[in-house]
């Protein structure tokens, strides 16, 4: 029973205890997502204004200092959440949805070919190296296409996390709806004569997105992690737009004089991944059986 | 000997989860004696053989009242005490299951690891097949050299007992120490506790909910009900004369004690009066033939013989057929058969001349076979309200809009005997019995004229099981339906079915009228099972 995967650290949860760690993941992850939204409405600079002399270090003017060509750090951390935030969001609900789609066609499928024809995409796109098929896609459409809101680089790094991350979720909805199907609810359901399609869409989707949609919770971290490793790899959003990954990207050249640029975002990436964390996990134990 | 209780219990009260739980039982076990600590679920018996096993704090409970005295000296809980106590005077068998042993470790090694810290004297290869042979194991040696997963549940349970014997304790405290295991093997490893007690005089504490095992093992039984003793005595006179309405419901609710074919006794909880509601009238049918089983056989892929040898059957409506077998019979198969779930491998289930393999989609004969399940909360499924469960069949073929079939759910869970609160609440809100109603419920909303049970009450406590009789005789004559039961209990096909069949092995190597399988079994099999039937003669084995 106590098989789970840690997602959070274990000791710190065991600190705080099991209800208390959703609510505090849940308040600081939300004070995250407010700034965000927030910080760059109120802030009397945009995140591209020069607004003083450069690597002027965290002050009440701006507390998180400014970077390398004067740019307020704080105004363009939170910017950044922006388009950080949603890009995570829109990647996790496609591959959400279409992972969850496809794993539980799979697995609820009578027909074998279906089966092993969506598992055997399944898994040439998990053993396809995500970095590559990334580089590719880069190249493909692009490192500097700007589409509608998204900043140049962007479109490239979102359609490659879609391709490859339904894969994982289709894998698990597949494993959980073979067991599903052959449990004696489904055949309850099945003998009562209720259609294939009424058993799949009522008896086992739901109990196959218990278990995803608290997975994506904390696979939304993971995207936030990988677009903000990209601009290392020369992908990703590129400059000047604000991002998390691009912003700490260019001040690591600094870091000795100017450490702020790339630790304060540094802290809000990490928080925001140790919060998302939290209420991931309170989801999964209380949905886990 | 002297005369104080080798184990005594004095105005024991726990705490668990902010609940009392045990609220002040007393209660003593003499040396050599057997106790029986009957209950049903909730009752507290298993955590009185937690406290007694110094084990209550593992499962979070606190004692906080009461004295518990072994061997004239009061022994304090989360004492140093117990590791000098526990498996060298006190012994714990616990439930026949898997998990008790360790399944990636020789049956051999864990003996030997038990006898060294035990007994750190002896030659523990030799003292360990000395055990085996206690507790009659066949062939020992062998045995020591395989894996729990290797072992029938029977043998498991004989390891377990020989772990316990290891420490040569005073006292075994054996916690449903049969249940789940075959009625032969639960005679067999009941006649051994007795044997074992007649052989080292040893004292046992058992722990059960079935009042007929009691029987067989011991001289005396106290009756738990909600942390409260109600009764304790000899065994005999419990049995036969017992004091206590509660004590009176549970022996009345056993299915031996009507005549066949008539309601159980009740406890109505608020008045406590003991009665058993009137027989409901049958209404008229014709009686046609709704399912022909021809030459039917099923053989699992990779498995050398058949789940179920080629036979034959015919039910007509109003039948009541009962199918007998312990596990691995080929009963199940045979019951999924019959509702269609399953494909045979050769041969034909035919409902109303059809096959089961041209009946697709919304055909009306779908209508006709429905099943209810063993376990209760398995078959319903766990994000979905009784209510939507049921409505969902109805809509599926009455056609009624979403809100006629939600109020005409309403209605028949009513029929079943639902709680009204009960039925928005989802499955893990409910007790055994409430899912059990709802799984029959289900199988009513599609107005069949069978309905196979497998099991429907062999996973709830005896009082739910009479209840659930009596529903299931009740809608058998108000819906004018056939009823097949699966079960391995004689005492439930005698009292709910006419004519029955037995099966072992998937074969079937009896049939014939229920009463008259009960009273003169013919084949070797069955008479064996009649015999291992525990019964309420109040006689223990040793």
């Amino acid at each position: 029973m106590n098989q789970r995967n840690p997602l959070a650290l274990n000791w710190l949860r065991r600190l705080i205890g099991a209800p208390a760690s959703r609510l505090v993941g849940g308040a600081v992850f939300g004070l995250i997502v407010l700034m965000c939204i927030f910080v760059p409405v109120f802030s009397p600079y945009g995140a591209n204004d020069f607004v003083a002399m450069a690597f002027q270090p965290p002050s009440l003017a701006h507390p998180f200092g400014t970077d390398a060509v004067g740019r307020d750090l704080f105004v363009r951390t939170f910017e950044g959440g922006r388009i950080d935030l949603v890009a995570a969001a829109v990647v996790t609900a496609f591959s959400l949805v279409v992972g969850t789609a496809f794993g539980t066609l799979a697995g609820s499928s009578r027909q074998r070919w279906l089966d092993s024809l969506i598992m055997r995409i399944v898994d040439a796109v998990i053993a396809f190296p995500m970095i590559i098929l990334l580089l590719a896609l880069v190249v493909v459409i692009g490192a500097d296409a700007a589409w509608g809101p998204a900043p140049p680089g962007l479109p490239a790094a979102m359609i490659a996390l879609m391709l490859v991350m339904w894969a994982g979720y289709a894998r698990v909805s597949r494993g959980q709806s073979l067991a599903m199907r052959d449990s004696d609810f489904v055949l309850a359901t099945r003998v009562a004569g209720i259609s294939n399609g009424g058993i799949v869409v009522k008896h086992i989707a739901p109990g196959v997105s218990r278990i995803t949609l608290a997975l994506a919770v904390s696979d939304i971290v993971l995207v936030v992690v990988i677009l903000s490793s990209l601009p290392f790899l020369g992908a990703g959003v590129q400059p000047p737009a604000a991002e998390w990954g691009s912003i700490m990207y260019e001040g690591r050249g600094f870091l000795s004089q100017a450490w702020w640029i790339t630790i304060l975002p540094g802290v809000v990436v990490a928080l925001t991944g140790l919060s998302l964390s939290f209420v991931a996990d309170s989801l999964l134990d209380s949905r886990k059986k | 000997m002297s005369e104080t209780p080798l184990l005594s219990v004095e105005g024991l009260r726990v705490q668990l989860g902010g609940r009392e739980i045990i609220r002040g039982i007393t209660f003593d076990v003499g040396r050599g004696e057997a106790l029986a600590l009957v209950g049903e679920s909730g009752s507290g018996k298993t955590v009185t053989a937690r406290v007694i096993t110094g084990l209550i704090d593992r499962i979070g409970g606190e004692v906080s009242a009461g004295t518990l005295m072994f061997d004239g000296k009061v022994i304090a809980q989360k004492d140093a005490e117990w590791s000098a106590l526990r498996g060298r005077r006190i012994a714990m068998v616990p439930q026949a299951s898997l998990s008790s042993l360790d399944p990636v470790m020789r049956i051999g090694k864990q003996i030997v690891e038990t006898i060294r810290i035990l007994d750190p004297g002896a030659d523990s290869q030799a003292r360990a097949i000395e055990l085996l042979e206690h507790v009659q194991m066949p062939r020992p040696k062998d045995v020591l050299r395989k894996f729990p997963h290797e072992l029938s549940g029977g043998m498991r349970q004989r390891v377990m007992i020989a772990l316990a014997l290891a420490g040569r304790p005073d006292l075994i405290v054996a916690d449903e120490p049969t249940t789940a295991l075959d009625v032969t093997v639960q005679a067999s490893i009941l006649t051994l506790l007795g044997e074992l007690r007649r052989e080292t005089g040893m004292t046992l504490l058992m722990i059960a909910h079935d009042l007929a095992v009691v029987g067989m093992v011991s001289e005396r039984v106290a009756v738990m009900r909600d942390g409260e003793l109600l009764e304790i005595g000899d065994t005999e006179r419990i049995l036969s004369r017992p004091e206590h309405p509660y004590t009176k419901a549970l022996l009345a609710a056993r299915p031996e004690m009507a005549p066949p074919g008539r309601p159980l006794a009740i406890l109505n909880r608020e008045t406590g009066e003991l009665r058993a509601p009137a027989a409901a009238e049958p209404i008229p049918f014709s009686p046609d033939t709704i399912a022909t089983l021809a030459e039917v056989s099923v053989t699992f892929r990779y498995a050398p013989t058949p789940a179920v040898a080629p036979m034959s059957l015919e039910i007509t409506r109003g039948d009541s057929l009962g199918i007998v077998g312990e596990s691995g019979s080929g009963k199940t198969t045979l019951g999924r058969l019959i509702v269609g779930a399953l494909e045979p491998t050769t041969g034909e289930v035919r409902i109303h001349n059809r096959a089961w393999k041209e009946i697709r989609g919304k055909d009306p004969l779908r209508r006709e076979v429905q099943m209810i399940f063993q376990d209760p909360y398995g078959s319903l499924t766990p994000w979905r309200t009784p209510r939507q469960i049921v409505a969902e069949v109805l809509s599926r073929w009455t056609g009624a809009s979403a809100r006629a079939a939600a109020e005409r759910a309403g209605e028949l869970l009513d029929e079943v005997g639902l709680p009204r609160q009960a039925m928005d609440r989802l499955p893990a809100g409910l007790s055994g019995g409430q899912c059990q109603r709802v799984g029959i419920a289900r199988a009513l909303a599609s107005e069949p004229k069978l309905i196979v049970a497998d099991e429907p009450t062999s996973s709830l406590d005896i009082s739910a099981q009479a209840q659930i009789l009596n529903l299931l005789m009740r809608l058998r004559a108000t819906h004018g339906l056939s009823l097949v039961i699966i079960s391995h209990d004689l005492s439930v096909i005698r009292h709910m079915t006419s004519s029955a069949i037995v099966m072992k092995g998937g074969v079937v190597v009896e049939r014939g009228a229920s009463e008259q399988l009960f009273t003169a079994p013919q084949h070797e099999y069955t008479q064996q099972l009649v015999r291992a039937t525990p019964r309420l003669t109040g006689k223990a084995v040793a």
